[in-house]
């Protein structure tokens, strides 16, 4: 099996490179050029899978590729019709594969099975940072939303904090969306201003 | 009442600016839905999330919608078309040398053209655009390239034109990277361009939910349409969490008019049997739709209810 992974993480690329090498044994593994466009590389190295990761925004070139006539073979997204919960796993993690030529269910599950498990343990720390990262910026906003009404409105902190949340109650918003919505409208009306 | 969950796909284009301004400004919250903004960096994202549930709907190609419900790409998903969002906004850039050719074809020799995805309008106009112009489109080659990608490719002299939606074609026009030889609005005027597609079972839960949609978005394209409201807009569209492209382009493109993407309001929300019939057709024309029955492709998407059928769910 002729395998290319096309990964945006450079170290989960070869991570996973090695992994499939002790695994599958046989055949060709090779890592894409990051920055090189994925059905330009697919059409000149021909792979049977391609593993991709979905925070690729060339996976639709990949697509396409079905339909260049000089390129007889079908390149199709592998799907299991009747494993969807392995499909949601795979999406899930943010991994998906393509196979050229008539490589069998059988012989892609096992080598998707192994990039989904590096994937998932990847994004478990992602979802983490993320979290941390959103809590943050809820703060921010709701701190800048206060500012803005104590200074454009001559509110105390307290009653700032009391209008973001009957805002957010009335519109059943969260506070973080209710403190980007004020932010939002003052935002349009300075523009106006300026315009 | 709870307000309803809901989670939307979008990609990084002037046309999702609705979307991102009806979150921003509370409307979807006005209209009863806890909607969650999801932006993906592919139309292959969205597809793949809609197919296993991972997300409830999504900012949607016309042809890419079609293909999903009937399974001409990855798993059949059962879709329902909640909106129109947008109509025209697309615009075919030639690499500078090729403008004004007169013996075009000839001119192009091998060099291919880019669109956003196989399945897009972009390449059901690109293909009505060559054939006005002498060029078979069967002959042409058509690749697919992210739309951020596509100046690039054309400066290096990779690809002969593209076709894609705003503000790229501007974009690359201003910084002579091509020639804007055509927008979509003057190939097909007030063609379907950006739709909203909710998966089938969420729309089956939910009967009200595709008019909600159109309620929260219907207010977020009003504010689009008020020349006074465009610079705030695109100032709060421009930044890295939303859209992140140069606010000056987005508000150049917010004006509605030429070329520009022109948000549909209102009425004009609601989904039209006669934009679905306008995509059938030339995507039988670009041979995608070989062996199937095109009333049936119609029905995929949308449901005439009601005595007369004039209307739908």
């Amino acid at each position: 099996m002729d395998i290319l992974i096309a990964d945006t993480d450079p170290a989960r690329a070869e991570t996973l490179a090695a992994r499939l090498a002790a695994q599958a044994g046989a055949g060709r593994i090779r890592i894409a050029p990051p920055l090189e466009n994925l059905a330009s590389i697919v059409a000149v190295e021909r792979p049977d899978i391609v593993i991709v990761d979905m925070a690729r925004p060339d996976r639709d070139s990949l697509e396409h590729l079905r339909s260049i006539a000089a390129h007889q073979m079908p390149v199709m997204l592998f799907i299991d019709e009747d494993d969807p919960a392995f499909m949601e796993e795979a999406i899930g993690a943010g991994v998906v594969s393509y196979h050229v030529n008539a490589a069998s269910i059988t012989d892609i599950k096992p080598i998707l099975r192994s990039a989904i498990a590096l994937y998932r343990h990847a994004s478990a720390r992602e979802v983490r940072l993320a979290a941390a990262e959103a809590e943050l910026s809820d703060r921010r906003l709701i701190e800048g939303a206060k500012r803005l009404l104590m200074r454009r409105d001559n509110m105390s902190e307290p009653a700032a904090h009391r209008f973001l949340q009957r805002r957010a109650m009335e519109r059943q918003m969260r506070l973080p969306d209710a403190a980007r919505a004020v932010l939002a409208t003052a935002a349009g009306d300075e523009a106006g201003d300026r315009a | 009442m709870s307000a309803y969950k809901l989670r939307i796909g979008m990609l990084r284009l002037l046309d999702s600016a609705p979307v991102l301004i009806a979150r921003d400004r509370g409307f979807f919250a006005a209209a009863g839905l806890d909607a969650s903004v999801v932006i993906e960096p592919s139309w292959a994202n969205i597809a793949d999330k809609l197919a296993y549930g991972m997300l409830d709907a999504a900012v949607m190609l016309g042809p890419l919608a079609l293909a999903m419900s009937l399974g001409l790409r990855g798993r059949a998903t059962g879709l329902r078309l909640a909106a129109t969002l947008s109509r025209n906004g697309n615009a075919i850039v030639l690499a500078n040398h090729l403008a004004g050719r007169a013996d075009l074809a000839a001119a192009i020799g091998a060099a291919p053209f880019a669109v956003v995805h196989a399945y897009s309008n972009h390449d059901l106009l690109l293909r009505d655009w060559l054939t006005a112009r002498g060029v078979s489109p069967a002959a042409a080659a058509i690749v697919t390239l992210p739309p951020g990608d596509m100046q690039t490719a054309l400066g290096r002299g990779s690809i002969a034109g593209f076709c894609a939606g705003a503000p790229w074609g501007a974009r690359a026009a201003r910084d002579g990277a091509g020639t804007l030889v055509a927008t979509s609005a003057a190939i097909a005027p007030g063609h379907p361009e950006k739709l909203v597609v909710i998966r089938d079972e969420v729309a089956a839960a939910n009967p009200m939910l595709a008019a909600a949609l159109r309620d929260a978005l219907g207010a977020a394209t009003a504010l689009c349409h008020l020349p006074a409201e465009r610079a705030g807009l695109a100032a709060g569209l421009a930044s890295p969490s939303h859209l992140d492209l140069p606010a000056e382009l987005l508000a150049d493109c917010l004006s509605g008019e030429g070329g520009d993407p022109l948000f549909m309001r209102g009425a004009e929300l609601r989904p039209a049997r006669a934009d679905l019939q306008w995509t059938i057709a030339r995507m039988h024309c670009a041979g995608h739709l070989v062996g199937i029955d095109l009333a049936v492709a119609e029905r995929s998407l949308l449901r005439p209810v009601g005595e007369d059928g004039s209307t739908y769910d």
